[in-house]
């Protein structure tokens, strides 16, 4: 019992590991070598959880070798256009211009149930309003529709709307993050300042504080807990 | 790109561990193979009490090699050679002449079973594949 313990913490940690060192997109929309590394991976590191008689070994040096054959292709495919194409393909167009691309479609084996279906998940109802649909090379599909189709924008509209930049959260479950407030320019004591005048004396009661590039502040502070 | 020559390193290594594995493996079993055939020979002449001792200096070694093989080989097959060389040492001691040749054969097939799979070959290959 305690050998299957030890053996899954090692487990565990080492595909944490594993995955972490792969990079975000593993976690992602996954392109076909990313979504096979992931299957097996997982497959493979449960093998000697599942029986003691096969070495510890048996399940590590598959994962090794998957993270160094997949960090491999991703080097190679980032480099090389030809070997991305071959590897994962490339988008295919199944609409243009408002044309569905029935030979396309017959390709991707992609059925018109699953076009309208991916449609409507965009928000798109109407065929005759989309301008392009794109099936990508990890499955998903992008649909753009006509310009005048699209809400405008306040530029078209010869609008100004105000930029506050993206917002920095200084304060987290309680705990300030001196960094991000570093990055608005402000210090702690400005921090202190503003909860004082929001009647907060102490930055552990506040849920969570965003601040923006103009100055805009949003505070929720902590709920009491049950009971109290 | 760092990541990538790293990548390709740690593979590099990995393929030459794996090669030093078989070769590490191969000179274990070569070295109990020609002990046992030392013990062999000794319980051909008649003289089983020198062939089990012959018998238990490969034990020994094979028992010594435990961590080695602990780490790397299917805990199966360690029973299977041990269950084996235990089997063979009881006939000796009994000095029992019809049954020692079957059990010296199959202490040397679990042996060679070791061997082979590691070895890189179409069945050795496929066999996993396949099973």
């Amino acid at each position: 019992m305690a050998i299957i313990l030890i053996r899954t913490l090692i487990v565990y940690f080492a595909l944490l590991l594993t995955m972490r060192l792969l990079g975000k997109r593993q976690l992602g929309e996954m392109e076909l070598s990313e979504f096979v590394v992931a299957a097996l991976i997982a497959d493979l590191a449960a093998h000697p959880l599942q029986d003691i008689g096969i070495p510890m070994f048996n399940g590590l040096l598959p994962i090794l070798t998957l993270f160094c054959c997949e960090v491999l292709i991703a080097g190679l495919t980032l480099k090389s256009v030809r070997l991305r194409a071959l590897l994962f393909g490339r988008p295919s167009v199944l609409i243009e211009r408002g044309r569905i691309d029935q030979r396309e479609m017959r390709r991707n084996r992609f059925s018109l149930d699953e076009l309208l279906q991916e449609m409507r998940a965009q928000g798109a109802t109407d065929v005759s309003k989309v301008e392009y649909a794109i099936l990508e090379t990890d499955g998903r599909l992008n649909v753009m529709l006509y310009p005048t189709e699209t809400p405008p924008s306040a530029a078209m509209l010869g609008l100004s709307a105000p930029d506050g930049g993206y917002p920095s959260v200084v304060i987290c479950d309680g705990r300030v993050i001196e960094e991000n407030l570093r990055r608005c320019g402000r210090d702690v004591s400005w921090l202190r300042q503003e909860l004082q005048q929001r009647r907060i004396s102490d930055p552990a009661r506040v849920f969570l504080m965003t601040v923006d590039a103009a100055g805009r502040i949003y505070l929720a502070g902590k709920e009491p807990k049950h009971g109290a | 790109m760092g990541r990538e020559l790293a990548a390709a390193l740690l593979l590099m290594l990995l393929v030459l561990g794996a090669w030093l594995n078989v070769a590490c493996l191969d000179r274990l079993v070569g070295t109990l193979e020609q002990e046992l055939s030392v013990s062999e020979q000794l319980a051909d002449e008649g003289d089983f009490a020198a062939a089990r001792q012959a018998l238990d200096r490969a034990l020994s070694r094979w028992t010594r090699a435990g961590t080695y093989t602990e780490i790397f080989l299917r805990h199966p097959e360690i029973d299977a050679v041990e269950d084996s060389f235990f089997e063979l040492r009881s006939i000796l001691t009994e000095e029992n002449a019809e049954a020692y040749p079957s059990a010296f054969l199959k202490l040397r097939y679990h042996l060679d079973g070791i061997d082979r799979m590691e070895h890189v070959r179409p069945g050795s290959v496929l066999f996993v594949i396949f099973r």
